[in-house]
């Protein structure tokens, strides 16, 4: 296969049949090609194979389908999740006051777990035994 | 020459677009996507309303053509849309890529994790094919010709059918196509080469017919 053949065809699979769309370079060049009736024919021929491609059709998008999106974006905006309640947060507290607050509570909470002789309380786990029993 | 072909593919294009909402990526709507971005980043409702009725079609049209089932794809390109709106911020405008080249990489992308995961096995919903048939009977052929040129192209490895989707029938230039793919330019080049030696070979006896026709 010639040398300007081979050329014509990938410039033909790398931009279409259409020469005047392609890149400057490219397109100096390939209408020049097309001065050659077998250049020529090579390019008559993709332009057929792009009909063909062409026949693959895509039904349209449902005329309600963006409103559809747009509702649903509403939903979403209206019932943030968890990782649109964290910035929400820190909008409103400041993060450094948000991180003293965890410390203390961790403080706390570990103060009074050591506070305790067995680290829980025993009497509220009686209790519930208690209730248990009873139910049964 | 030259001329009467771009007159003759511009035609075709419009044969192909059946989709009046669909916008064409201009320079001027990669500028106010990008603003519409920067208000959507803010909160702005109006804002991701108007960039969901700009884009829809155009990624409805390009993720039916992996999925080929209407409600599939209309829930991928929602969940797109709608991790958009949930995290702006995935948006970079500071990296120079429009809107639309950013958005065809997360549908697309989002399209073949879909169809790895869920759906080995590539079947193409025809069904509104199959009415058409029904009211033009006389389109059978070119219906028939039109399964048959799915089935070749669902047979494309994976990256030769999604060059040809972006360069062909999305109208990317080859380079916006290598952008969305993540591949080299060469490389997209290559691909769009296989996929449309392999098709010619594939539908050499339909080209036939059409000659004919």
């Amino acid at each position: 296969m010639p040398n300007r053949e081979i050329r014509l065809r990938e410039l033909l699979a790398y931009y279409g049949s259409d020469i005047a769309n392609w890149p400057e370079t490219a397109r100096t060049w390939g209408l020049k090609a097309l001065e050659q009736p077998e250049l020529a024919a090579l390019v008559r021929e993709e332009q057929r194979f792009e009909q063909l491609l062409l026949k693959r059709r895509v039904p349209a998008a449902s005329p309600t389908f963006a409103e559809r999106i747009i509702a649903a974006s509403q939903i979403r905006s209206q019932a943030p999740g968890f990782a649109g309640w964290i910035p929400e947060l820190l909008a409103i507290v400041r993060p450094s006051a948000l991180a003293a607050m965890l410390v203390l509570g961790f403080t706390i909470g570990f103060g009074m777990l050591t506070s305790s002789p067995h680290g829980r309380d025993t009497t509220f786990v009686q209790s519930t035994s208690d209730d248990e029993g009873a139910i049964l | 020459m030259g001329r009467a072909i771009i007159r003759q593919r511009q035609t075709n294009t419009k044969v192909v677009s059946l989709f009046p909402q669909g916008t064409e990526p201009t320079e001027e709507n990669a500028e106010s996507d990008a603003l519409l971005l920067e208000h959507i980043a803010e909160g702005d409702h109006g804002a991701f309303a108007e960039l969901v009725r700009r884009h829809t079609a155009r990624f409805f049209r390009v993720a039916y053509r992996f999925l080929g089932n209407r409600s599939e794809t209309e829930d991928i390109v929602q969940d797109a849309f709608l991790k958009l709106w949930e995290r702006p911020g995935l948006w970079q405008s500071d990296k120079n890529t429009a809107f639309t080249t950013w958005f065809y990489r997360i549908v697309v992308n989002q399209c073949l994790d879909f169809v790895k995961k869920k759906r080995p096995l590539q079947l193409i919903d025809d069904s509104w094919i199959e009415d058409e048939r029904q009211t033009h009977e006389k389109n059978m052929l070119e219906n028939e010709k039109q399964r048959l040129l799915e089935q070749q192209i669902a047979k494309l490895p994976e990256r030769q059918r999604t060059a040809l989707n972006l360069c062909f029938y999305e109208g990317l230039s080859n380079k916006e196509a290598a952008d969305v793919m993540g591949v080299r330019l060469k490389a997209l080049q290559a691909l769009l080469m296989r996929a449309k030696t392999t098709l010619k070979e594939g539908l050499k006896f339909m080209s036939g017919g059409t000659e004919h026709a």
